[in-house]
């Protein structure tokens, strides 16, 4: 019996309905571990190039990590991937929550789904058992109703709910994957996937214990954590404020994203801020299984009848919703918040569409015509609110921004690609890499379009007597470099730190809880894997793990004709903020290209930004080569 | 002859506010001893901005100069 994980990774084929039990090995674990990994090797072998996303033969993998479920504050996280509908390359996003905790707690490591159900489905996992259950009466319904009506009929109020509302249905090109009503796989459009498939939930119960190698170590390591959360003032500030600390912040350093990347700050940033929401909507701080940081809001407002259900809005849906549209309240925000929880929209991009839809009618290439008499100015709450509405139901103007905003500007044309704010097709998240340069990089080279959660930005390591960057040093990162410098030691930072990133996805660990963006030590986050597997593995290894996930992600994006001229970023970040406190700061573009060339090189890729052959045997990835 | 004696204003973020003070200063002074001089922690201190620029603790404000001090900000 391994210790850790199941060894094993349930196959459900929805064309027929059968599936099947995979055995796996504890090389394949220390090899992939989960999450993107997994994802990764999965895709890779079981997807031809070339295929349409929506088609059956897209397959979508659900996948905890090897950490997911060890009983410790951050180890909660799962991801989920396929081809994206959003960007034609490989889709990922993770969520915390309770689900991949239970599933693993159910007998499996991870869910492999090919085929297309001939009528609404969900999956019902009960401890090892699968049924394939129908969902014809759950088809068109909200979430809150659907896991409500889920749990009821299986008869069991303690079942995890991963599923799709009428968004995921619609095929959004940005639907999201919702569970408990309040964790989001939020990007790629990975819920348009499950619609396309018939796939309204995966529902799951585990009740049995995952055996941890040494309960003693993973207790000490656990004990010592929650110590320190309320001590270290980046947990204690999660706990406190969530991640809404970061709107007033960022606008003061003039880096939070203002009227679709106009402008870096937002003078009315403090009625959209953690102090608003606690002073107005607060009614709980909530967390992940085992976490202690408890980072997560509950919100209510009997205004916009917004529930403490469904959580509460996150720095980037403040951001979003808030600032990028110009939109001061936030009550208004809490309930657009809901729509998309409700609906299964990922935010960011739901926000940014209609940022560029309000744009576009700024400069009349919109009118009240073209959105069914909606004027949609930036400010106007209750359009933002109509329009969520109408993207979520394909109604009208809706079915056109329901394409994103990269297909949505090709509908309409007239010269409107200038306002689209996209890479790979994906809406940049709410971070301005004016400011922070590696942000750039982030969002240029992840495969799966412009991510944040890529590896640590600029402005948390850039002094060295501060405990983040301190805590990073036996990475090798030994000199903290200028946010707005790109320089070799930029570059080999992030080179670093993005692996480590992929280390955390693929492990299911959540990035608020290892150093540097929070307070575990890199000693103690090896000490807890080996702790819960029994293995004895190094920061070596796990930065291996980390750097072929990314490699995996890299030869799926080849295959389907991406490479470096992909790799680029909006012009607007190639010109200057318009105000705030970094005020006439860019991404210089010969720099910023630079850079990308030295980080392929630094990985191992080729000039065109393709992991090289040697490189890939590097990684014992010479299944690669080979096929 | 008497020395021009002006006020800097130093912006913290901590917390969730916003916290301004001003310091007067005859001439150039460094950021580090500055933070000493208004008992900001140095290893609270993620990065500083001024005049439109990153700054470290060994670059020197100047009297009139706004500087804006910030504790790690990150992403997620």
């Amino acid at each position: 019996m391994p210790f850790g994980y199941n060894g094993k990774v349930l196959h459900v084929d929805l064309s027929s309905g059968d599936f099947d039990v995979e055995d796996i090995c504890k090389e394949f674990y220390r090899t992939y571990m989960g999450g993107s990994g997994l994802i990764g090797y999965y895709l890779l072998k079981m997807l031809k190039p070339g295929i349409d996303p929506f088609s059956p033969d897209n397959v979508l993998v659900f996948a905890p990590g090897v950490m997911t479920g060890a009983p410790l504050g951050g180890m909660c996280r799962f991801a989920v991937g396929a081809k994206s509908p959003l960007t034609g390359v490989f889709g990922q996003s993770e969520a915390g929550g309770f689900w991949g905790p239970e599933l693993k707690r159910a007998g499996f490591d991870a869910i492999v789904i090919k085929g297309k159900a001939s009528k609404p489905v969900y999956i019902y996992i009960n401890d090892g058992d699968v049924k394939i259950c129908d969902a014809d009466h759950l088809w068109g319904k909200r979430t809150g109703e659907a896991q409500d009506i889920i749990r009821a009929e299986q008869n069991d109020p303690a079942i995890r709910v991963a599923q799709i509302g009428p968004g995921g249905e619609n095929l959004v090109r940005f639907a999201c994957i919702t569970n408990e009503l309040k964790h989001f796989n939020g990007r790629n459009g990975l819920g348009a996937v499950m619609g396309s498939k018939n796939l309204k939930a995966i529902a799951v119960r585990g009740k049995r214990q995952i055996p941890v190698a040494d309960r003693q170590l993973m207790s000490e390591i656990s004990k010592e954590f929650s110590a320190i959360v309320m001590e270290n003032p980046l947990t204690r500030g999660l706990y406190e404020n969530g991640t809404a600390a970061a709107v007033l912040g960022n606008s003061a350093a003039g880096i939070l994203p203002t009227k679709n990347f106009h402008y870096g700050e937002f003078d009315r940033a403090e009625s959209i801020s953690a102090e608003a929401m606690n002073e107005k909507i607060l009614v709980a701080r909530e967390g992940c299984y085992a976490c202690p940081v408890r980072c997560k809001r509950a919100v209510k407002s009997e205004r916009y009848s917004v529930e403490p259900r469904f959580g509460g809005p996150e720095y980037e849906t403040l951001a979003s919703f808030g600032s990028l549209c110009l939109i001061d309240d936030i009550e208004v925000i809490a309930k657009a918040n809901q729509m998309c929880n409700e609906y299964t929209l990922d935010t960011i991009s739901t926000g940014m569409t209609i940022a560029f839809a309000m744009e576009c009618f700024e400069a009349n290439i919109l009118t009240k015509e073209d959105t069914d008499g909606i004027e949609l100015v930036f400010g106007n709450k209750e359009a933002l609110l109509a329009t969520i509405e109408k993207i979520a139901k394909r109604e009208g103007f809706g079915n056109v921004l329901a394409e994103g905003s990269k297909r949505a500007s090709e509908i309409i044309g007239r010269g409107s690609e200038r306002f689209v704010l996209t890479v790979k097709g994906q809406e940049l998240p709410m971070h301005d890499p004016r400011g922070k340069y590696s942000v750039g990089l982030a969002y240029a080279l992840s495969e799966k379009g412009a991510d944040h959660m890529v590896a640590a930005h600029d402005t948390m390591i850039a002094s060295k007597d501060q405990f983040s960057f301190k805590e990073i040093m036996p990475l090798g990162i030994l000199e903290p470099e200028k946010p707005t410098k790109f320089s070799p030691l930029k570059v080999r930072t992030f080179a670093y730190l993005s692996m480590w990133w992929s280390f955390f996805n693929a492990a299911g660990i959540c990035d608020f809880v290892p150093v540097p963006r929070s307070s575990m030590s890199i000693d103690d986050v090896i000490n807890a894997l080996n702790a819960f597997t029994g293995w004895k593995t190094s920061v070596f290894e796990v930065m291996k793990v980390g750097e072929r996930a990314l490699a995996l992600a890299r030869i799926f994006n080849a295959r389907e004709g991406f490479d470096a001229k992909d790799d680029i970023v909006p012009e607007r970040l190639h010109g200057p903020l318009k105000n705030g406190a970094l005020k006439g700061s860019f991404l210089p573009k010969e720099d910023f290209m630079q850079a990308l060339q030295l980080y392929y090189g630094m990985m191992g890729w080729t000039e065109n930004g393709i992991p090289t052959k040697e490189k890939l045997l590097e990684l014992g990835l010479e299944w690669l080569v080979e096929g | 002859m008497v020395g021009r004696r002006v006020m800097a204003k130093v912006i913290i973020f901590k917390g969730n506010k916003l916290i301004e003070r001003e310091i007067k200063l005859d001439s150039p002074f460094p950021l580090g001893d500055l933070l000493d001089k208004i008992d900001v922690s140095r290893e609270e201190v993620g990065f500083a901005i001024c005049k439109s620029d990153f700054i470290s603790m060994d670059d020197l404000v100047n009297p009139d100069d706004e500087v804006r001090i910030f504790p790690p900000l990150g992403g997620g």
